[in-house]
Protein backbone atom coordinates (compact mmCIF):
# COMPACT_ATOMS: atom_id res chain seq x y z
CA UNK A 1 0.00 0.00 0.00
CA UNK A 2 0.94 3.72 -0.67
CA UNK A 3 1.24 5.95 1.98
CA UNK A 4 1.24 9.38 2.36
CA UNK A 5 2.45 10.76 6.09
CA UNK A 6 1.33 14.25 6.10
CA UNK A 7 3.03 15.23 9.52
CA UNK A 8 6.25 14.26 10.61
CA UNK A 9 8.94 15.30 12.02
CA UNK A 10 12.35 14.06 10.66
CA UNK A 11 14.94 16.35 12.03
CA UNK A 12 14.57 14.25 15.03
CA UNK A 13 14.78 10.83 13.55
CA UNK A 14 17.41 9.07 12.19
CA UNK A 15 18.24 6.96 8.84
CA UNK A 16 17.26 3.74 10.34
CA UNK A 17 13.99 5.31 10.76
CA UNK A 18 14.26 6.71 6.62
CA UNK A 19 14.72 2.98 5.71
CA UNK A 20 11.85 1.37 7.60
CA UNK A 21 9.57 3.92 6.91
CA UNK A 22 10.45 3.54 3.24
CA UNK A 23 10.17 -0.05 3.34
CA UNK A 24 7.04 -0.20 5.12
CA UNK A 25 5.38 1.71 1.77
CA UNK A 26 5.60 5.16 3.01
CA UNK A 27 6.45 7.33 -0.06
CA UNK A 28 5.53 11.04 0.73
CA UNK A 29 5.91 13.14 3.80
CA UNK A 30 5.11 16.70 4.93
CA UNK A 31 7.49 17.63 7.60
CA UNK A 32 5.64 20.63 9.71
CA UNK A 33 7.78 23.11 11.28
CA UNK A 34 7.18 23.22 15.17
CA UNK A 35 9.55 24.28 17.91
CA UNK A 36 12.56 22.30 18.91
CA UNK A 37 11.54 20.90 22.55
CA UNK A 38 13.19 24.46 23.89
CA UNK A 39 12.84 27.80 23.04
CA UNK A 40 14.77 29.61 20.70
CA UNK A 41 16.63 32.40 21.81
CA UNK A 42 16.89 34.54 18.44
CA UNK A 43 15.63 34.82 14.68
CA UNK A 44 18.80 33.37 13.41
CA UNK A 45 17.89 29.87 14.71
CA UNK A 46 14.66 29.91 12.86
CA UNK A 47 16.49 30.88 9.54
CA UNK A 48 18.90 27.85 10.11
CA UNK A 49 16.19 25.14 11.16
CA UNK A 50 13.64 26.17 7.99
CA UNK A 51 16.61 26.31 5.90
CA UNK A 52 17.68 22.42 7.31
CA UNK A 53 13.96 21.57 6.72
CA UNK A 54 14.18 22.64 2.96
CA UNK A 55 17.63 21.40 2.09
CA UNK A 56 19.31 19.01 3.79
CA UNK A 57 16.51 17.11 5.40
CA UNK A 58 14.76 16.80 1.81
CA UNK A 59 18.06 15.69 0.53
CA UNK A 60 18.21 13.00 2.84
CA UNK A 61 14.97 11.70 2.53
CA UNK A 62 15.31 11.76 -1.09
CA UNK A 63 18.19 9.16 -0.36
CA UNK A 64 15.73 6.88 0.78
CA UNK A 65 13.57 7.01 -2.09
CA UNK A 66 11.31 9.75 0.00
CA UNK A 67 9.51 12.45 -1.25
CA UNK A 68 9.99 15.46 1.31
CA UNK A 69 7.98 18.25 1.45
CA UNK A 70 7.52 20.87 3.93
CA UNK A 71 4.90 23.18 5.95
CA UNK A 72 6.76 26.20 7.29
CA UNK A 73 5.16 28.93 10.02
CA UNK A 74 5.56 29.89 13.83
CA UNK A 75 4.43 27.69 15.57
CA UNK A 76 1.78 28.53 19.03
CA UNK A 77 4.29 28.39 21.39
CA UNK A 78 7.05 30.69 20.26
CA UNK A 79 4.53 33.14 18.97
CA UNK A 80 4.32 34.25 23.04
CA UNK A 81 7.89 35.46 22.71
CA UNK A 82 6.74 39.06 21.06
CA UNK A 83 10.08 40.31 20.07
CA UNK A 84 10.74 36.79 17.81
CA UNK A 85 7.18 36.57 16.65
CA UNK A 86 8.05 39.68 14.56
CA UNK A 87 11.20 38.98 13.97
CA UNK A 88 9.95 35.19 12.18
CA UNK A 89 6.60 36.63 10.86
CA UNK A 90 9.04 39.32 9.17
CA UNK A 91 10.81 36.14 7.49
CA UNK A 92 7.39 34.03 6.43
CA UNK A 93 6.52 35.61 3.43
CA UNK A 94 9.95 35.01 1.63
CA UNK A 95 10.00 31.39 3.01
CA UNK A 96 6.67 30.60 1.61
CA UNK A 97 7.59 31.15 -1.63
CA UNK A 98 10.29 28.65 -1.84
CA UNK A 99 9.46 25.03 -3.47
CA UNK A 100 8.34 22.15 -1.95
CA UNK A 101 6.35 24.37 1.12
CA UNK A 102 3.15 22.82 0.93
CA UNK A 103 1.26 24.82 3.81
CA UNK A 104 1.66 27.45 6.35
CA UNK A 105 1.78 25.60 9.21
CA UNK A 106 1.90 24.40 12.29
CA UNK A 107 -0.11 27.29 13.52
CA UNK A 108 -2.46 27.38 16.08
CA UNK A 109 -3.15 27.48 19.42
CA UNK A 110 -1.17 26.10 22.67
CA UNK A 111 -1.91 27.98 25.97
CA UNK A 112 -4.90 30.03 24.25
CA UNK A 113 -3.47 33.65 24.81
CA UNK A 114 -3.95 36.29 23.34
CA UNK A 115 -0.80 36.44 21.82
CA UNK A 116 -0.86 33.20 20.34
CA UNK A 117 -4.75 34.53 18.59
CA UNK A 118 -2.96 37.48 16.90
CA UNK A 119 -0.07 35.44 15.18
CA UNK A 120 -2.09 32.58 14.49
CA UNK A 121 -4.93 34.94 12.96
CA UNK A 122 -1.97 36.44 10.60
CA UNK A 123 -0.50 33.82 9.65
CA UNK A 124 -3.88 32.75 8.42
CA UNK A 125 -4.10 36.02 6.25
CA UNK A 126 -0.68 35.48 5.20
CA UNK A 127 -1.70 32.01 3.77
CA UNK A 128 -4.39 33.33 1.91
CA UNK A 129 -2.11 36.09 0.63
CA UNK A 130 0.49 33.16 0.15
CA UNK A 131 -2.31 31.08 -1.88
CA UNK A 132 -1.52 28.31 0.42
CA UNK A 133 -3.27 26.08 2.77
CA UNK A 134 -2.85 25.90 6.37
CA UNK A 135 -2.25 23.00 8.86
CA UNK A 136 -3.58 23.83 12.34
CA UNK A 137 -2.14 22.36 15.71
CA UNK A 138 -4.61 21.91 18.70
CA UNK A 139 -3.92 22.06 21.79
CA UNK A 140 -3.08 19.46 23.94
CA UNK A 141 -4.95 21.37 27.42
CA UNK A 142 -8.22 22.42 26.60
CA UNK A 143 -8.49 21.07 23.72
CA UNK A 144 -11.92 21.09 22.89
CA UNK A 145 -12.07 24.80 23.59
CA UNK A 146 -9.23 25.11 21.68
CA UNK A 147 -10.39 23.23 18.83
CA UNK A 148 -13.48 25.25 18.40
CA UNK A 149 -11.77 28.71 19.19
CA UNK A 150 -9.98 27.86 15.86
CA UNK A 151 -12.33 26.89 13.85
CA UNK A 152 -14.04 30.25 14.60
CA UNK A 153 -10.98 31.91 14.31
CA UNK A 154 -10.50 30.43 10.81
CA UNK A 155 -14.80 31.43 9.99
CA UNK A 156 -13.98 35.15 11.15
CA UNK A 157 -10.54 35.70 9.00
CA UNK A 158 -12.57 34.30 6.04
CA UNK A 159 -10.26 31.77 5.45
CA UNK A 160 -11.37 29.03 3.03
CA UNK A 161 -12.17 25.99 4.84
CA UNK A 162 -11.26 23.13 2.57
CA UNK A 163 -8.00 24.72 2.88
CA UNK A 164 -7.17 23.56 6.75
CA UNK A 165 -6.16 20.60 7.97
CA UNK A 166 -6.59 20.82 11.83
CA UNK A 167 -4.61 18.39 13.30
CA UNK A 168 -4.10 15.81 16.65
CA UNK A 169 -8.00 15.36 16.74
CA UNK A 170 -9.95 13.09 19.43
CA UNK A 171 -13.27 11.25 19.41
CA UNK A 172 -14.60 14.47 21.27
CA UNK A 173 -13.12 17.06 18.73
CA UNK A 174 -13.43 15.00 15.29
CA UNK A 175 -17.10 15.06 15.02
CA UNK A 176 -17.04 19.48 15.04
CA UNK A 177 -13.95 19.33 12.50
CA UNK A 178 -16.53 17.43 10.03
CA UNK A 179 -19.41 19.63 10.72
CA UNK A 180 -17.40 22.26 8.79
CA UNK A 181 -15.52 22.00 5.60
CA UNK A 182 -12.09 21.58 7.33
CA UNK A 183 -10.36 18.28 7.56
CA UNK A 184 -9.51 16.52 10.13
CA UNK A 185 -5.87 14.81 10.87
CA UNK A 186 -5.19 12.09 13.49
CA UNK A 187 -1.99 11.63 15.56
CA UNK A 188 -1.58 8.05 16.25
CA UNK A 189 1.22 8.03 19.23
CA UNK A 190 1.92 5.57 21.55
CA UNK A 191 0.63 6.64 24.68
CA UNK A 192 -0.93 10.22 24.33
CA UNK A 193 -3.59 11.79 21.86
CA UNK A 194 -4.75 8.84 19.66
CA UNK A 195 -4.18 5.23 19.03
CA UNK A 196 -4.16 2.64 16.44
CA UNK A 197 -7.56 0.88 18.42
CA UNK A 198 -9.38 4.22 18.74
CA UNK A 199 -8.36 5.37 15.22
CA UNK A 200 -10.06 2.03 13.39
CA UNK A 201 -13.46 2.77 15.84
CA UNK A 202 -13.08 6.32 14.38
CA UNK A 203 -13.21 5.34 11.22
CA UNK A 204 -15.84 2.65 11.58
CA UNK A 205 -18.21 5.59 12.52
CA UNK A 206 -16.94 8.41 10.71
CA UNK A 207 -15.52 6.80 7.39
CA UNK A 208 -12.75 8.52 5.67
CA UNK A 209 -14.34 11.91 4.01
CA UNK A 210 -11.79 14.66 5.01
CA UNK A 211 -10.30 12.09 7.49
CA UNK A 212 -6.13 11.92 7.64
CA UNK A 213 -3.55 9.97 9.96
CA UNK A 214 -0.07 10.53 10.98
CA UNK A 215 2.93 9.55 12.85
CA UNK A 216 3.73 13.20 13.87
CA UNK A 217 7.07 11.38 14.92
CA UNK A 218 9.77 13.86 16.48
CA UNK A 219 11.94 14.18 19.41
CA UNK A 220 9.44 12.53 22.04
CA UNK A 221 7.89 9.21 22.21
CA UNK A 222 6.69 8.63 18.35
CA UNK A 223 6.56 5.85 16.19
CA UNK A 224 7.51 6.98 12.82
CA UNK A 225 5.49 3.45 11.24
CA UNK A 226 2.54 4.32 12.80
CA UNK A 227 0.48 5.62 10.08
CA UNK A 228 1.59 1.76 8.14
CA UNK A 229 0.44 -0.06 11.50
CA UNK A 230 -2.50 1.55 11.74
CA UNK A 231 -3.43 0.73 7.70
CA UNK A 232 -2.76 -2.92 8.94
CA UNK A 233 -4.82 -2.94 12.01
CA UNK A 234 -7.97 -1.25 9.73
CA UNK A 235 -6.94 -4.23 7.10
CA UNK A 236 -7.48 -6.72 9.59
CA UNK A 237 -10.42 -4.98 11.64
CA UNK A 238 -12.53 -5.29 7.69
CA UNK A 239 -12.20 -1.70 6.53
CA UNK A 240 -12.36 -1.80 3.16
CA UNK A 241 -9.04 -0.89 1.12
CA UNK A 242 -10.82 1.90 -1.05
CA UNK A 243 -11.67 3.19 2.46
CA UNK A 244 -8.20 2.98 3.69
CA UNK A 245 -6.32 4.05 0.21
CA UNK A 246 -8.18 7.57 0.82
CA UNK A 247 -7.04 8.02 4.49
CA UNK A 248 -3.64 7.60 3.68
CA UNK A 249 -3.06 8.36 0.61
CA UNK A 250 -5.88 10.13 -1.27
CA UNK A 251 -6.75 12.44 1.19
CA UNK A 252 -3.15 13.99 2.32
CA UNK A 253 -1.94 13.90 -1.53
CA UNK A 254 -5.44 16.11 -2.62
CA UNK A 255 -5.12 18.77 0.39
CA UNK A 256 -1.80 19.74 0.29
CA UNK A 257 -1.98 19.65 -4.30
CA UNK A 258 -4.32 22.78 -3.03
CA UNK A 259 -0.96 24.50 -2.60
CA UNK A 260 -0.10 24.06 -6.82
CA UNK A 261 3.22 23.03 -5.89
CA UNK A 262 3.02 19.10 -5.65
CA UNK A 263 1.87 17.62 -8.26
CA UNK A 264 -0.71 14.89 -8.19
CA UNK A 265 0.88 13.60 -11.44
CA UNK A 266 4.05 10.97 -10.91
CA UNK A 267 3.85 11.42 -6.71
CA UNK A 268 2.79 7.71 -6.71
CA UNK A 269 5.99 6.77 -8.20
CA UNK A 270 8.83 6.29 -5.93
CA UNK A 271 11.94 8.39 -6.97
CA UNK A 272 15.03 6.41 -7.62
CA UNK A 273 17.65 6.56 -5.06
CA UNK A 274 21.36 7.65 -5.52
CA UNK A 275 23.02 7.78 -2.88
CA UNK A 276 26.42 8.84 -4.44
CA UNK A 277 24.96 12.07 -4.31
CA UNK A 278 26.12 15.07 -2.27
CA UNK A 279 24.33 18.13 -0.30
CA UNK A 280 26.25 20.61 0.32
CA UNK A 281 29.62 18.55 0.49
CA UNK A 282 27.61 16.17 2.66
CA UNK A 283 26.40 12.21 2.01
CA UNK A 284 24.21 10.31 4.53
CA UNK A 285 26.62 7.56 4.14
CA UNK A 286 29.60 6.65 6.33
CA UNK A 287 33.37 5.56 5.34
CA UNK A 288 32.98 2.32 3.59
CA UNK A 289 29.64 2.35 2.93
CA UNK A 290 28.37 1.05 -0.35
CA UNK A 291 26.21 3.55 -1.58
CA UNK A 292 22.18 2.73 -3.35
CA UNK A 293 22.06 3.24 -7.38
CA UNK A 294 19.01 3.55 -8.65
CA UNK A 295 19.25 4.31 -12.56
CA UNK B 1 18.50 37.48 54.52
CA UNK B 2 21.36 37.43 52.69
CA UNK B 3 23.28 36.63 55.88
CA UNK B 4 21.00 33.93 57.26
CA UNK B 5 20.81 31.92 53.46
CA UNK B 6 25.11 32.78 53.65
CA UNK B 7 25.26 31.07 56.71
CA UNK B 8 23.03 28.19 55.66
CA UNK B 9 25.30 27.86 52.66
CA UNK B 10 28.39 28.07 54.23
CA UNK B 11 27.77 24.72 57.55
CA UNK B 12 26.49 22.78 53.90
CA UNK B 13 29.74 23.64 51.92
CA UNK B 14 32.68 21.51 51.33
CA UNK B 15 35.96 23.99 52.12
CA UNK B 16 36.66 23.87 48.45
CA UNK B 17 32.97 24.99 47.59
CA UNK B 18 33.05 27.63 50.61
CA UNK B 19 36.18 28.66 48.81
CA UNK B 20 34.95 29.02 45.67
CA UNK B 21 31.56 30.96 46.28
CA UNK B 22 33.39 33.61 48.03
CA UNK B 23 35.43 34.29 45.10
CA UNK B 24 32.35 34.28 42.97
CA UNK B 25 30.57 36.48 45.39
CA UNK B 26 33.30 39.10 43.60
CA UNK B 27 31.91 38.92 40.65
CA UNK B 28 28.76 40.56 41.89
CA UNK B 29 30.74 43.72 43.00
CA UNK B 30 30.32 46.29 40.81
CA UNK B 31 30.76 46.70 37.72
CA UNK B 32 29.41 43.05 37.07
CA UNK B 33 31.13 41.82 34.69
CA UNK B 34 28.19 40.01 33.32
CA UNK B 35 29.98 36.55 31.42
CA UNK B 36 32.02 35.78 34.40
CA UNK B 37 28.53 35.85 36.61
CA UNK B 38 27.30 33.66 33.88
CA UNK B 39 30.21 31.08 34.66
CA UNK B 40 29.53 31.41 38.22
CA UNK B 41 25.90 30.72 37.96
CA UNK B 42 26.29 28.07 36.16
CA UNK B 43 29.78 26.69 37.86
CA UNK B 44 27.41 26.57 41.22
CA UNK B 45 26.31 22.74 40.58
CA UNK B 46 30.15 21.79 39.92
CA UNK B 47 31.50 23.93 42.77
CA UNK B 48 28.47 23.43 45.38
CA UNK B 49 27.06 20.16 44.76
CA UNK B 50 23.45 18.82 44.35
CA UNK B 51 22.77 18.24 47.60
CA UNK B 52 19.25 19.14 48.92
CA UNK B 53 19.45 21.37 51.87
CA UNK B 54 17.35 20.02 54.68
CA UNK B 55 17.02 22.00 57.18
CA UNK B 56 18.10 21.37 60.63
CA UNK B 57 15.07 21.90 63.00
CA UNK B 58 16.43 25.44 64.49
CA UNK B 59 17.11 26.52 61.19
CA UNK B 60 13.81 25.41 60.12
CA UNK B 61 12.39 27.81 62.45
CA UNK B 62 14.44 30.35 61.81
CA UNK B 63 13.35 30.32 58.22
CA UNK B 64 9.77 30.09 58.80
CA UNK B 65 9.76 33.09 61.04
CA UNK B 66 11.06 35.02 57.94
CA UNK B 67 9.06 33.30 54.67
CA UNK B 68 6.53 30.67 55.98
CA UNK B 69 5.33 30.65 52.47
CA UNK B 70 8.84 29.50 50.90
CA UNK B 71 9.50 25.88 51.37
CA UNK B 72 13.43 26.11 50.44
CA UNK B 73 14.10 22.45 52.29
CA UNK B 74 14.10 20.25 48.66
CA UNK B 75 16.81 23.32 47.09
CA UNK B 76 20.06 21.70 46.53
CA UNK B 77 23.21 23.72 47.61
CA UNK B 78 23.66 24.63 44.12
CA UNK B 79 20.32 26.35 43.93
CA UNK B 80 21.24 28.34 47.16
CA UNK B 81 24.04 29.33 45.85
CA UNK B 82 22.25 30.68 42.55
CA UNK B 83 20.15 32.60 44.39
CA UNK B 84 22.32 34.16 46.75
CA UNK B 85 24.32 35.39 43.69
CA UNK B 86 21.31 36.85 42.47
CA UNK B 87 20.26 38.80 45.86
CA UNK B 88 24.14 40.20 45.69
CA UNK B 89 23.21 42.43 42.36
CA UNK B 90 20.52 43.89 43.37
CA UNK B 91 23.01 47.22 43.78
CA UNK B 92 22.64 47.57 40.09
CA UNK B 93 20.48 50.23 38.75
CA UNK B 94 16.88 48.82 38.07
CA UNK B 95 16.91 48.01 34.56
CA UNK B 96 20.28 46.50 34.08
CA UNK B 97 19.14 44.09 37.56
CA UNK B 98 16.52 42.96 35.18
CA UNK B 99 18.26 42.10 32.18
CA UNK B 100 21.42 40.52 34.27
CA UNK B 101 18.71 38.37 36.02
CA UNK B 102 17.40 37.25 32.87
CA UNK B 103 20.49 36.33 31.26
CA UNK B 104 21.03 33.91 33.67
CA UNK B 105 17.70 32.50 33.25
CA UNK B 106 17.74 32.65 29.35
CA UNK B 107 21.62 31.34 28.98
CA UNK B 108 21.13 28.39 31.35
CA UNK B 109 20.88 25.03 31.30
CA UNK B 110 17.87 22.72 32.34
CA UNK B 111 19.13 22.67 36.12
CA UNK B 112 20.30 26.49 36.23
CA UNK B 113 16.95 27.59 35.18
CA UNK B 114 15.12 25.46 37.97
CA UNK B 115 17.55 26.82 40.43
CA UNK B 116 16.27 30.46 38.98
CA UNK B 117 12.92 29.65 39.18
CA UNK B 118 12.98 28.34 42.65
CA UNK B 119 15.47 31.52 43.71
CA UNK B 120 12.71 34.29 41.69
CA UNK B 121 10.68 34.24 45.41
CA UNK B 122 13.56 35.72 47.25
CA UNK B 123 14.41 38.54 44.72
CA UNK B 124 12.83 41.52 45.00
CA UNK B 125 10.21 43.30 42.77
CA UNK B 126 10.43 39.74 41.46
CA UNK B 127 6.64 40.34 40.11
CA UNK B 128 9.04 42.00 36.91
CA UNK B 129 9.76 37.95 36.15
CA UNK B 130 6.23 37.36 35.63
CA UNK B 131 7.10 36.54 31.31
CA UNK B 132 10.14 33.77 32.09
CA UNK B 133 7.94 32.34 34.58
CA UNK B 134 5.01 31.91 32.90
CA UNK B 135 7.41 30.85 29.36
CA UNK B 136 8.95 28.15 31.86
CA UNK B 137 5.74 26.74 32.00
CA UNK B 138 5.61 25.75 28.25
CA UNK B 139 8.95 23.50 28.66
CA UNK B 140 8.86 19.65 28.09
CA UNK B 141 11.30 19.06 30.50
CA UNK B 142 9.35 17.78 33.53
CA UNK B 143 11.84 18.81 36.42
CA UNK B 144 11.58 22.45 34.64
CA UNK B 145 7.96 22.35 34.90
CA UNK B 146 8.17 21.23 38.16
CA UNK B 147 10.15 23.78 39.36
CA UNK B 148 7.90 26.41 38.66
CA UNK B 149 4.82 24.11 39.14
CA UNK B 150 5.71 22.43 42.16
CA UNK B 151 6.76 23.53 46.35
CA UNK B 152 7.13 27.06 44.78
CA UNK B 153 4.38 30.01 45.89
CA UNK B 154 5.35 32.32 42.53
CA UNK B 155 2.74 31.00 40.09
CA UNK B 156 -0.28 31.38 43.14
CA UNK B 157 1.01 34.60 44.00
CA UNK B 158 1.77 36.70 39.95
CA UNK B 159 -0.12 34.40 37.46
CA UNK B 160 -2.57 35.53 35.52
CA UNK B 161 -5.83 33.07 35.46
CA UNK B 162 -5.27 32.13 31.94
CA UNK B 163 -1.50 31.01 32.84
CA UNK B 164 -2.36 29.81 36.44
CA UNK B 165 -5.15 27.68 34.74
CA UNK B 166 -2.47 26.55 32.37
CA UNK B 167 0.13 25.49 34.36
CA UNK B 168 -2.37 23.61 36.25
CA UNK B 169 -3.66 21.57 33.46
CA UNK B 170 0.09 20.85 32.00
CA UNK B 171 0.74 19.34 35.77
CA UNK B 172 -2.31 16.82 35.30
CA UNK B 173 -0.80 16.06 31.83
CA UNK B 174 2.56 15.19 33.45
CA UNK B 175 0.93 12.92 36.15
CA UNK B 176 2.15 16.00 38.95
CA UNK B 177 0.23 15.41 42.45
CA UNK B 178 -2.18 18.49 42.65
CA UNK B 179 -1.15 18.92 46.28
CA UNK B 180 2.46 19.43 45.09
CA UNK B 181 1.00 23.16 43.47
CA UNK B 182 1.35 25.84 46.54
CA UNK B 183 -1.86 27.97 47.33
CA UNK B 184 -3.56 25.85 44.74
CA UNK B 185 -7.01 26.24 46.81
CA UNK B 186 -6.98 30.36 46.95
CA UNK B 187 -6.89 30.04 42.67
CA UNK B 188 -9.95 27.63 41.99
CA UNK B 189 -11.61 29.37 39.51
CA UNK B 190 -14.90 28.50 37.36
CA UNK B 191 -12.94 27.98 34.31
CA UNK B 192 -9.81 25.94 35.36
CA UNK B 193 -12.79 23.70 36.97
CA UNK B 194 -14.79 23.68 33.35
CA UNK B 195 -10.73 22.84 31.52
CA UNK B 196 -9.97 20.15 33.99
CA UNK B 197 -13.69 18.94 33.74
CA UNK B 198 -12.84 18.69 29.99
CA UNK B 199 -9.83 17.00 30.37
CA UNK B 200 -11.66 14.32 32.18
CA UNK B 201 -14.41 13.34 29.57
CA UNK B 202 -11.37 13.71 26.91
CA UNK B 203 -9.82 10.67 28.69
CA UNK B 204 -12.88 9.47 29.57
CA UNK B 205 -14.29 9.44 25.72
CA UNK B 206 -10.34 7.83 24.81
CA UNK B 207 -10.97 4.72 27.62
CA UNK B 208 -8.24 5.68 29.68
CA UNK B 209 -7.45 7.04 33.07
CA UNK B 210 -8.53 9.79 34.71
CA UNK B 211 -5.66 11.88 37.43
CA UNK B 212 -7.45 11.21 40.58
CA UNK B 213 -6.96 14.42 42.14
CA UNK B 214 -8.42 15.94 39.17
CA UNK B 215 -11.52 16.28 40.83
CA UNK B 216 -10.00 18.41 43.59
CA UNK B 217 -10.03 20.86 40.73
CA UNK B 218 -13.38 20.88 39.21
CA UNK B 219 -15.62 20.00 42.25
CA UNK B 220 -15.20 23.69 44.34
CA UNK B 221 -16.91 25.74 40.97
CA UNK B 222 -18.00 22.86 39.62
CA UNK B 223 -21.67 23.65 38.25
CA UNK B 224 -24.34 22.09 40.67
CA UNK B 225 -25.71 20.02 37.32
CA UNK B 226 -22.79 18.42 36.85
CA UNK B 227 -21.72 17.17 40.42
CA UNK B 228 -23.23 13.43 39.55
CA UNK B 229 -20.34 12.92 37.12
CA UNK B 230 -18.23 12.63 39.63
CA UNK B 231 -20.47 9.80 41.68
CA UNK B 232 -18.91 6.99 39.71
CA UNK B 233 -15.88 7.66 41.04
CA UNK B 234 -16.62 7.04 44.62
CA UNK B 235 -17.08 3.30 43.59
CA UNK B 236 -14.05 2.95 41.48
CA UNK B 237 -11.27 -0.10 42.71
CA UNK B 238 -8.24 2.20 43.08
CA UNK B 239 -9.00 3.90 46.46
CA UNK B 240 -7.43 6.94 45.54
CA UNK B 241 -9.74 7.17 42.86
CA UNK B 242 -11.99 6.88 45.87
CA UNK B 243 -10.34 9.62 48.20
CA UNK B 244 -10.48 11.98 45.97
CA UNK B 245 -13.74 11.57 44.91
CA UNK B 246 -14.83 11.93 48.49
CA UNK B 247 -12.52 15.02 49.19
CA UNK B 248 -14.40 16.41 46.08
CA UNK B 249 -17.98 16.12 46.78
CA UNK B 250 -17.51 18.15 50.20
CA UNK B 251 -17.70 21.14 48.03
CA UNK B 252 -21.01 19.82 47.36
CA UNK B 253 -23.52 20.99 49.04
CA UNK B 254 -26.82 18.85 47.47
CA UNK B 255 -28.72 16.13 48.99
CA UNK B 256 -27.85 13.27 46.16
CA UNK B 257 -24.42 14.04 46.96
CA UNK B 258 -24.76 13.61 50.60
CA UNK B 259 -26.39 10.53 49.70
CA UNK B 260 -23.79 9.05 47.89
CA UNK B 261 -20.87 9.86 50.12
CA UNK B 262 -23.13 8.33 52.93
CA UNK B 263 -24.11 5.22 50.94
CA UNK B 264 -20.08 4.85 49.93
CA UNK B 265 -19.34 4.76 53.71
CA UNK B 266 -21.36 2.27 54.77
CA UNK B 267 -19.44 -0.47 52.09
CA UNK B 268 -15.88 1.67 52.21
CA UNK B 269 -12.91 -0.52 54.08
CA UNK B 270 -10.41 1.51 53.31
CA UNK B 271 -9.34 3.76 56.12
CA UNK B 272 -8.17 6.86 54.56
CA UNK B 273 -10.90 6.96 52.20
CA UNK B 274 -13.39 6.61 55.20
CA UNK B 275 -11.68 9.45 56.76
CA UNK B 276 -12.39 11.72 53.73
CA UNK B 277 -16.15 10.93 53.50
CA UNK B 278 -16.58 11.91 56.93
CA UNK B 279 -14.68 15.07 56.65
CA UNK B 280 -16.94 15.74 53.80
CA UNK B 281 -19.92 14.80 55.48
CA UNK B 282 -19.05 16.90 58.53
CA UNK B 283 -17.81 19.90 55.70
CA UNK B 284 -21.81 19.48 54.23
CA UNK B 285 -23.46 19.77 57.68
CA UNK B 286 -21.68 22.73 58.06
Amino acid sequence: MKIFDPHIHMTSRTTDDYSAMAQNGILVIVEPSFWLGQPRTNVGSFIDYFNSLLGWERFRASQFGIRHFCTIGLNPKEANNPRLAEEVLSLLPRYLQKDGVVAVGEIGYDDQTDAEERIFARQLELAMEMDLPVLVHTPHRDKKRGTIRSLDLIRSVGFPEERALIDHNTEETLPLILDTGCWAGHTIYPHTKMDEVRMVKLVKEYGSERILINSAADWGISDPLKVPKTTDLMLESGITLQTIRTIVWDNPAHFFSQSQRLDLAGIDARPSIDQTEFYGGSTVLRGGQTPVVER
Amino acid sequence: MIAFLTEILRARASGGGWKWFQTASRSTVAPVDLNRLLGNYAGASLRLGKRALNLEPEETRRWNSRRPDLPVDHWGLDELGRAILLLKIVHLPPDEYVDTVLECYQQGDSREQQSWLRGLNLLPGRGRFLDAAVDACRTNIVPLLEAIACENPYPAAHFPELNFNQMVLKSLFNAIRMERILGLESRFNPELSRMADDYASEREAAGRDVPPDLWWVVAPRITPERIGRIYPYLQQGNSRHRYWAARALGYARDEPSRLELEGRRTIETDDRVLAAIDASLAKMVQ
